[in-house]
């Protein structure tokens, strides 16, 4: 076990490598870190700040420099609020990593539920409906859903039933004056919810597929010719291995999931990395940009490792080979 | 005829050739022929090819069809009309500067269905030239492909797309461009990896015995048999650069106003959320919706017609 995780590991770190040289090309191309300062009149500042940044050289030696600065943990400075990047990020990346949790805890336990009743029910009506859900799931305009949540479970059960304050908040994570558990709760619901449709439309198509595989398996029918009770052949035999491939897709999607969050984030206006990107990128603040794919990137490597970690746990067979 | 008792009789009891009923002797059909009775036994397939006709045809024909001019020029008459819910004048409604959300809906279709056909179009060429090099030559191509397409999963496509849209600007051809980049690596693995399994087919032997070349090989042999999966993926990319156009567009990254697309009608409408101008929001994501919605339908019917044995 452990040299299969050392072995992951060790592939990983080129990925990165090559990953931080092509982000940092690909950045350096696209923006312009003395944008700020290109309306003062002055050419002589614009040359300090280039020299002091080290633009002036070339690309391979700006990237060694970085490279170093980035693994020393200075990230630099924010171009406008002038705060430290790595502070910046640090305050924000919890506030996702809860959404995140959240988010796949609730959809991995729904779209496990949804796939092994559309299994064992195949082709009954209420598979046909999860089936056309997850159509409609995997079809939906994240934006869209989320202006829509906010109209139809914000505003319109407050008009209806006359509340003073909405039963979910649409704003933010927490009240300025009311804090705890349930005010957090229903500040988390909708941006939960709107991360929460994409990923049981798609997990819960595939949990129902690789279930209706390892169902025809020749172990599954051994086990019920023995008499093992149906309920349990479905739970120990099946859903035990059918889970297996479902945590290389949930690890493959943590990537994807950062689109969501950056939709989601901007419009519930959670305090977190994607709504940190989106009002970078409006104020021009450069900076913020290299750090914050380095930072996402590192974080979605390990992701997949806890994932190829587990998944050796799971199912001997891979660690083995 | 008397009745069978023994399974030996059996054999004898079978009808002459001549005795068959006319009408029921098997017909040798065709490939297409197949693919065409398959796919139409799709009935939700069937209706989504319907309604992707039907808002195909209306976004061509946006002008004709659309009940008022898309930029009205009497200002003072057109804002007398503002802020009016959807009504038999104006189904969807008018936005605060009066404009007929209809009209707008329907001219943006033209461009997000056309930023989804041509992202598709750019991607399964591209995709395929690279997947098919990729997975019947080998060696380095295959490794550099692999390699790349490893990298996005680990670097957020959509923070990438941001970035660009607001560097290069927010053209429709820029869009199209950028999200292209994005979309040919998904199909270039799937293509990949069918040209892979083909190459160790006994045809692609036999050809390759009797002398073909390999592009012939590529170009006449193993492409054919490609075309269900590049079809079924060429879907699904369709539908998901509209969505990510929508999204792009919505942030403010994509196509930018004046232009109109259903993603950025969303945007302007987010501010409309738990006012009276609500409707607003309803009506452009309704369309990316059903849009979306129907292409993937489409892309299931196609997926069933093209192989029968990978049923739900």
């Amino acid at each position: 076990m452990g040299t299969f995780a050392a072995r992951r590991i060790a592939y990983s770190i080129p990925v990165l490598i090559v990953a931080s040289i092509l982000v940092f090309v690909f950045v350096r191309q696209t923006s312009d870190p003395l944008a700020h300062l290109r309306t003062s009149r002055d050419p002589t500042v614009i040359q300090r700040e280039r020299v002091r940044l080290g633009l002036d050289k070339p690309l391979t030696t700006q990237y060694v420099r970085w490279a170093k600065d980035f693994a020393r943990g200075k990230w630099g400075e924010s171009e406008v609020s002038r705060r430290s990047v790595g502070t910046e990020i640090r305050s924000k990346f919890w506030n996702t990593v809860q959404l995140i949790i959240w988010a796949m805890v609730l959809s991995a336990i729904i779209a496990v539920a949804i796939g092994v009743y559309s299994a064992s029910r195949q082709y009954s009506t209420l598979d046909y409906t999860f089936t056309g859900l997850s159509f409609m799931g995997l079809s939906m305009p994240t934006p869209w859903f989320a202006l829509m949540a906010i109209q139809l479970l914000v505003f319109e059960p407050r008009q209806i039933l006359h509340l003073g304050e909405p039963i979910f908040y649409s704003v933010g994570l927490h009240s300025a004056i009311n804090h705890g558990f349930v005010d957090y709760l229903r500040h988390l619901a909708l941006p939960v919810l709107t991360l929460s449709v994409q990923l049981v439309a798609g997990w819960s198509r595939y949990q129902r597929s690789s279930m209706l595989d390892v169902m025809s398996a020749d172990y599954v029918r051994t086990a019920r010719a023995k008499g093992v009770p149906r309920r349990q052949v479905l739970i120990k035999h099946g859903l035990r291995n059918a889970l297996i491939p479902l945590t290389t897709v949930m690890a493959i999607d943590i990537g994807g999931l950062f689109a969501g969050l950056i939709v989601t984030e901007t419009i519930f206006s959670w305090p977190g990395m994607g709504q940190l990107l989106v009002s970078s990128l409006l104020q021009g603040d450069t900076a913020i940009l290299l750090p914050w794919l380095m930072v996402t990137a590192v974080f979605v490597v390990l992701f997949n490792l806890l994932a190829d970690v587990l998944y050796g746990v799971l199912d001997p067979r891979i660690r083995l080979a | 005829m008397s009745s069978v008792v023994g399974g030996v009789e059996l054999a004898e009891e079978l009808p002459a050739p001549d005795l068959v009923v006319p009408g029921s002797e098997p017909i040798a059909r065709s490939q297409w022929e197949l693919f065409r009775r398959r796919f139409l036994r799709h009935k939700v397939a069937v209706a989504a090819a319907i309604v992707l006709v039907l808002l195909c045809l209306s976004a061509v024909f946006a002008p004709a069809l659309a009940p008022y001019p898309l930029n009205p020029k009497l200002a003072g008459q057109v804002l007398a009309h503002a802020r009016q819910g959807p009504s038999w004048k104006h189904w969807f409604g008018t936005d605060e500067l009066g404009r007929d959300q209809l009209t707008r809906v329907l001219y943006a279709g033209r461009v997000s269905l056309t930023v989804g056909l041509m992202v598709a179009l750019v991607s399964t060429v591209f995709g395929t030239m690279v997947g098919a090099l990729a997975g019947y030559f080998g060696r380095w191509t295959d490794q550099a492909l692999m390699r790349l397409t490893d990298l996005v999963l680990v670097v957020p496509p959509l923070a990438i797309l941001l970035m660009a849209g607001k560097h290069f600007g927010g053209s429709e051809r820029v869009i199209i461009a950028i999200l292209a980049v994005v979309f040919w690596m998904p199909i270039a693995r799937v293509v990949r990896g069918v040209f892979l399994s083909l190459k160790e087919k006994e045809f692609v032997e036999a050809a390759r015995a009797s002398g073909a070349s390999d592009l012939r090989i590529i170009v006449r042999h193993m492409l054919p048999n490609t075309i269900g999966p590049i079809a079924v993926n060429t879907t699904l990319v369709v539908g998901l650069a509209i969505l990510t156009e929508s999204t792009l567009s919505f942030l403010g990254f994509g196509v930018q106003p004046p232009t109109v697309t259903w993603g950025n009608m969303v945007g302007q409408s987010a501010q409309a959320v738990g006012t009276p101008l609500a409707y607003l929001v309803y009506f452009p994501g309704l369309a990316i919706f059903i849009t979306v919605l129907a292409v993937n339908f489409l892309g299931d019917g196609l997926r069933d017609a093209f192989d029968p044995q990978s049923s739900h």
